[in-house]
């Protein structure tokens, strides 16, 4: 279903990793993105080191809650996309869905996976232990888990139809944990602290203004490589395609071959 | 789908199952262990009457958070760079990859189209 589809209209594919003119747009895209990102990565650490009070009961140690919350926040972005583009593969088979949904998929566990260090870090010093059986941790480590698993079955399934469809369902079962996620705090009692609600925000302005940075700029750093893995993804897509190509072409040499002889 | 892979995709369902199990059980396990209170912001701990006893000058658990802070920003990089990384060593075998899948079928192509125009 990829190959026909790519094949019918593979333009994106191609022009990903063939160095086209729109190639080289594309990729000055994401230069000047990724030079953005640089530039309020810069800016947020200033902010959250320099700007930003230290905070009175936990000190220097909260300031892990700056990229912890807003790499939470990505993570949670990146495996949406990752669900609907899964079920949009599953409903119309577009390739382009797959790559997507693989891209969330891979980016959605590199951010879980910093919400999951750092957590139990700054736990060590406000709760005394690095790790209680607390819903929202829980329920975190299960995202993380499902979607580790969709990782894993799309390496050892290979690059088959059923993989794909396995993975697909895999993603939109996981994402349903994200609301459980959100609402645990409130929903279960828990340690996890509250500092956003909707009556605003617990923190002083200053470290609002860190936190926004942050957020801003997690957020861009998300896009950006989602953006490239895409990239790299329908480079792979685009490579199945010509060894296809290739087989087809060794084929006809073959019937050439046995032709000559006869 | 071919059998390696039916194989293969097999035996990687069974390991995450097994993880998981194993997984659900130390949740369950860690779940029976009471959670500490929980502690809110700005809120007196250890008023006097609560029966803590406090510890002697200089022997009270000192965690250090600076180092923490530090190991969580060090893991943010590591994993940040080190996914880039990939990222790019990814990218850079594709491209040479392409390249020479493409001269390859492009080459074939050429040579066949000019026997059959010979023939």
């Amino acid at each position: 279903m990829i190959t026909h589809e790519v094949a019918k209209s593979g333009r994106w594919g191609r022009d990903a990793v063939m160095g086209t003119s729109s190639d080289k747009s594309r990729f000055d895209w994401l230069v000047a993105w990724a030079a953005v990102t640089a530039v309020g990565m810069c800016v947020a650490l200033y902010l959250v080191f320099a700007y930003a009070p230290v905070e009175a009961t936990m000190g220097i140690v909260q300031k892990i809650f700056y990229f912890h919350v807003p790499s939470a926040i990505a993570a949670y972005v990146a495996f949406t996309v990752s669900c609907v583009a899964s079920a949009v593969y599953l409903v119309r088979g577009n390739a382009r869905a797959d790559v997507w949904a693989r891209a969330g998929a891979e980016v959605g566990v590199i951010f879980c996976t910093m919400v999951l260090i750092s957590g139990p870090l700054w736990g060590r010093k406000a709760w005394g232990a690095f790790w209680t059986g607390e819903p929202r941790l829980m329920l975190t480590l299960v995202l993380w888990l499902t979607f580790v698993a969709y990782l894993v079955v799309r390496r050892v399934g290979g690059p088959g139809e059923m993989t794909r469809r396995i993975c697909a369902a895999l993603a939109i079962l996981g994402v349903v944990d994200i609301p459980l996620v959100r609402y645990s705090v409130q929903r279960w009692r828990g340690n996890h602290p509250r500092v956003i609600t909707k009556g605003g925000s617990g923190i002083s302005d200053e470290m609002e203004v860190a936190l926004l940075a942050a957020f801003v700029v997690t957020l861009l750093l998300m896009v950006c490589l989602m953006a490239v893995r895409v990239r790299i993804g329908s480079a792979e897509v685009e490579s199945d395609v010509l060894h296809r190509r290739l087989a087809r072409v060794r084929r006809r040499q073959d019937a050439l071959a046995r032709g000559s002889l006869n | 789908m071919n059998r390696p892979q039916r194989c293969r995709l097999r035996a990687g369902l069974l390991t995450l199952a097994l993880c998981g199990t194993m997984l659900a059980f130390a949740g369950t396990a860690s779940a029976d262990v009471a959670p500490p209170e929980p502690q809110l912001y700005g809120e007196e701990v250890g008023t006097p009457g609560s029966g803590f006893v406090p510890a002697p000058d200089g022997e009270g658990e000192n965690i250090n958070g600076g180092a923490l802070m530090l190991a969580a920003y060090g893991v943010f990089w590591v994993l940040i760079l080190g996914y880039v990384g990939t990222l790019a060593s990814r990218a850079r075998r594709d491209s040479a990859e392409m390249g020479a899948l493409k001269r390859q079928v492009t080459d074939l192509e050429d040579r066949l189209d000019e026997i059959e125009k010979g023939a």
